[in-house]
């Protein structure tokens, strides 16, 4: 089990009934990413039609910027970057007007 | 089952640019739109028609063509033919024009490829039945040839202020255009050096070869995924040349004009036309659209791009971009290319009195200096080390194998810096060596003498069709 | 509305060699620069991206000493970055510029309001005069009244020109003839993209031009983030905790740009560089002579053209137009006998004019 925090920012709390920081307890051994990713999918977004606003092509999609820890997810191996309990990821959308 | 909308007659096969077509009418709009670019002007109809010399004689004009087995160099071959069968039938065995195939293989595989296709292109009914295929040859080049006995350069570009050197490389080991290949850090790099070479290669070959046209067989699909992808690749200051067939080609001695005779023609077009008049077989290496083919209009519905977003070309991508637009797909590509047709080259850049310098890989005109202006945009210094820690971390850095191979870098960066002569390097050749480890290639010193040097040509053998 | 700074990570750990920033190499890097793709610790990225902007500003000579500079605020990404870094900029390098914030208030509840209040927010914060326009007062119709009668469509054609003018309209009255606006590369470089999918050649020349001048109009526009790429802006905004506002507004964008827009982040997730990519080519990108473009037509006197006069004047409102009458005083006459008529018929048959109307009755609760 491991213990983060996931803040959806830059209006991405559009998809999480408008909360923007959760605190999760992810009950998967050795917990990656693509676990917190997929828990996202199945257990967080309530409105089906919005996971394509958050996924694409089995990835987040382009224009929403990951950050592992304040690091942006390119410089952690992405998807495979393994959980560790306090960890803070964030999703911030990059499309909204300027 | 509708009939053709042209002929009322056949049934109707084809559906493009909402009109239905039989096999006959289709191959006629078709080759009637490559007709039409091949006898668009003065210049170029001079080339191909058949002309008398006041003394009964009658010119013969010299065209090369870039022919890679690909559905539109087929079937751009495929309209010639019929040109010169019907100058030759309307002439009484004469014909306005000679073609010189030209076709670079990338190794023996590809090489035995193109032979045996041009083997059964030459065996066929179809091309066989007369003594047409007189009047052309082909020519089979091995890419190598780019490397093979020229004077080598190492060109580097400058980490912070991204210039470019170059210093002679006299290594004993034979460079490759594989090695190169592998140097690069993606397919589109990859892509891009590769197209290099080829077309510097064909144009060569015209050049030295007497041609006074080359025709290259791009689609106006390609065209325009060519013209956006440039755009994107920092190219734009080339659209304008690149589509040029009205000036001789100044690079390469200015005897020889480009032209694309399959520049009204869509892509789905040339593959239903290779479908449809059986010239399938003689594809290498290609796969065909389907689309238009109104038989298969529904298996066509439920097609997918397998390829993931991530591992495609910059052109590929553009062309997914053209294929998404579906109903708009020819109505955006058309508009795409006549963008394109309304630029110029970027020549009020120059200073007064000033020449285009030609950049030192793709030989392209550069009109403003891009190492002046990604200095301007990009800061590469940084913040000072401040603390205990973070001094320890530096230190660990430059011991490390990175911070060697950095050292290495600007070792050979001051060899370079010291020992060589700053060359001209355009915009997108500056960004693909920028992205390459070590930020260098070698490269062929391309000078006048370069251009003279002798292509090494395969021979085909009398029963590979040396006699044709 | 209120406003709360990103959580701060709490993880830290030893650091690896192959983690360290690639300019300092001393601190943990934090950001892929999609530009070089260069990775930068926090410290250099902030050094790097305030730099480059500030390059930006003295290689193209934007602003003179002495001079009102107004910024067009909207409380979103861009502007907020912008006039957090404008000040930061002018006492840094001493520009000697005065700086106004400059907002618009469409008149788009749920959306317009909110951003507002963090533009309030950021006056305070920055200690800038704030000035705000609305189109109720400018053209005494709100942008929910203009989709109500002329439907979503049309509402970023309407609201666009209406915005433009309204910006010179209120620089205009504060006395200052220069406003700075957030267009960062990644507008610029799908601008351009656009226009060459639409063949809007007449556009194309211009789009990447970084000072520009709408219709006749004396207040110039500049746009310091032209080099500056939407991901890094984003995460400037993120570092240093910037309160700004970010909710799509209520009438989606243009149907055309999204594709574009799709296009354009397929080609930065293969080549991030595309972008400044793209602007390097907009900015070689030269139209021939009209005459040279319609070379068989019989040429024709090129003066015959009637030519901006300065000075010139929209007879409606007055206000300075290359036209006789100004494009704002046209879609607003387009929009009266629309909204005579739709009084007239209640039935409003356009789906998305029906559809906002809806929406429109349930905003006023």
């Amino acid at each position: 089990m491991v213990k983060v925090k996931v803040e959806f920012l830059g209006g991405l709390d559009v998809v999480v009934n408008k909360v923007r920081v959760h605190d999760i307890n992810l009950m998967v051994d050795n917990a990656t990413l693509r676990d917190l990713v997929n828990y996202i999918c199945n257990d967080m977004i309530t409105n089906p039609n919005d996971i394509e606003v958050f996924i694409e092509d089995e990835s987040i999609r382009p224009g929403i910027i990951t950050l592992i820890n304040d690091t942006d997810w390119e410089l952690e191996g992405e998807m495979e970057y393994e959980l560790e309990d306090g960890d803070v990821i964030s999703f911030t959308s990059t499309l909204h007007g300027g | 089952m509708d009939n053709c909308q042209r002929c009322k007659k056949q049934r109707a096969v084809i559906k493009s640019r909402k009109e239905t077509f039989c096999e006959e009418c289709f191959a006629k709009f078709v080759s009637l739109k490559q007709r039409k670019r091949m006898m668009g002007d003065d210049f170029y109809r001079d080339v191909f028609k058949v002309s008398y010399n006041k003394d009964g004689t009658h010119g013969v004009g010299k065209v090369a063509m870039g022919f890679d087995f690909q559905s539109s160099s087929l079937v751009a071959l495929d309209v010639i033919i019929q040109v010169l069968r019907e100058q030759n039938r309307q002439h009484r065995g004469k014909v306005g024009f000679e073609l010189d195939l030209v076709s670079i293989y990338k190794d023996e595989e590809n090489l035995n490829q193109f032979k045996n296709s041009w083997q059964e292109i030459i065996s066929s009914e179809r091309y066989s039945g007369d003594d047409i295929l007189n009047h052309i040859k082909i020519h089979l080049i091995d890419v190598n040839t780019f490397y093979n006995d020229k004077i080598l350069r190492q060109i580097l570009v400058h980490n912070i202020d991204f210039n470019a050197m170059a210093m002679k490389w006299e290594e004993d080991d034979k460079f490759t255009v594989a090695g190169l290949l592998k140097l690069c850090p993606n397919r589109n790099t990859r892509n891009d050096f590769w197209n290099t070479i080829v077309q510097h290669t064909v144009k060569k070959f015209a050049m030295q070869s007497h041609c006074s046209v080359l025709i290259w067989g791009h689609s106006m699909t390609r065209l325009a995924d060519q013209i956006l992808g440039m755009v994107i690749k920092g190219r734009g200051a080339h659209v304008a040349s690149s589509l040029d067939t009205d000036n001789f080609d100044v690079s390469y001695g200015g005897s020889f004009k480009n032209l694309y005779p399959m520049k009204d023609i869509l892509l789905s077009e040339i593959d239903a036309y290779t479908i449809s008049q059986g010239l399938e077989s003689y594809l290498v290496d290609y796969t065909l659209r389907r689309s238009l083919l109104i038989a298969e209009e529904d298996a066509n519905k439920d097609k997918t791009n397998s390829m993931l977003v991530k591992n495609m070309t910059i052109n590929e991508l553009v062309r997914k971009y053209y294929d998404d637009m579906e109903g708009e797909y020819s109505n955006i590509v058309s508009t795409v290319l006549r963008t394109g047709d309304k630029l110029q080259t970027p020549v009020k850049y120059l200073e007064e009195g000033e020449s285009a310098k030609k950049c030192s890989v793709c030989s392209n005109a550069i009109y403003s200096d891009p190492s002046l202006w990604l200095r301007s945009i990009t800061v590469i210094k940084g913040h000072p080390i401040e603390t205990e820690e973070e001094q320890v971390y530096y230190n660990q850095w430059k011991e490390s194998k990175v911070g060697i191979e950095t050292e290495q870098y600007m070792k050979l960066k001051d060899t370079v810096w010291e020992n060589g002569e700053a060359i001209p390097l355009c915009y997108g050749c500056t960004i693909n060596l920028n992205g390459i480890k070590g930020k260098n290639i070698i490269w062929p010193k391309n000078d006048k003498e370069e251009l003279q040097n002798v292509l090494d040509e395969y021979q085909l053998t009398d029963d590979e069709g040396e006699d044709i | 509305m209120s406003w709360a700074p990103p959580t701060d990570p709490v993880n830290k750990k030893p650091l690896k060699v192959s983690q360290l920033c690639e300019i300092c190499h001393c601190r943990k890097a934090v950001i892929k620069r999609p530009k070089n793709l260069q990775k930068v610790c926090k410290e250099c990225f902030f050094y790097v991206f305030e730099t480059e902007i500030h390059n930006t500003i003295v290689n193209n000579n934007l602003f003179q000493r002495g001079e009102k500079v107004a910024v067009g605020a909207s409380g979103g990404k861009d502007s907020t970055v912008l006039c957090y870094l404008m000040k930061l900029l002018n006492e840094r390098y001493d520009y000697g510029i005065d700086i106004y914030l400059l907002s618009i208030d469409e008149g788009i509840v749920g959306y317009r309001d909110d951003s507002l209040a963090t533009v309030m927010r950021n006056q305070k914060q920055y200690g800038l005069p704030l000035e705000i326009f609305s189109f109720r007062d400018l053209y005494n119709w709100t942008m929910d009244e203009i989709v109500a009668v002329a439907g979503i469509r049309n509402s970023c054609t309407y609201c666009g020109v209406f915005r433009r003018q309204a910006l010179d309209r209120g620089a205009q009255k504060l006395g200052i003839n220069h406003v700075v606006t957030g267009h960062n590369a990644d507008d610029m470089a799908e601008t351009v993209l656009m226009n060459i999918l639409r063949g809007d050649v007449a556009r194309l020349e211009k789009s990447t031009a970084i000072v520009t001048s709408s219709g006749g109009s004396p207040i110039k526009r500049t746009k310091p983030f032209k080099y500056s790429y939407q991901k890094e802006i984003v995460l400037y905004a993120h570092y240093k905790k910037l309160d700004y506002f970010s909710t799509e507004c209520t009438y989606a964008p243009e149907a055309f740009r999204g594709t574009a827009r799709e296009l354009m982040k397929n080609l930065e997730a293969v080549r991030p560089s595309c972008i400044i990519d793209i602007i390097r080519s907009g900015e070689n990108l030269v139209l021939k002579e009209k005459e040279q473009r319609f070379a068989k037509k019989p040429a024709t006197s090129s003066s015959s053209k009637p030519q901006f006069v300065d000075g010139n004047r929209c007879e409606r409102c007055n206000y300075l137009s290359s036209n006789k009458i100004c494009k704002a005083c046209m879609l607003l006459e387009g929009l009266e006998k629309t909204r005579a008529s739709v009084t007239i018929e209640s039935d409003v048959s356009s789906h998305g004019a029906a559809k906002t109307l809806r929406n429109l009755e349930k905003l006023s609760f």
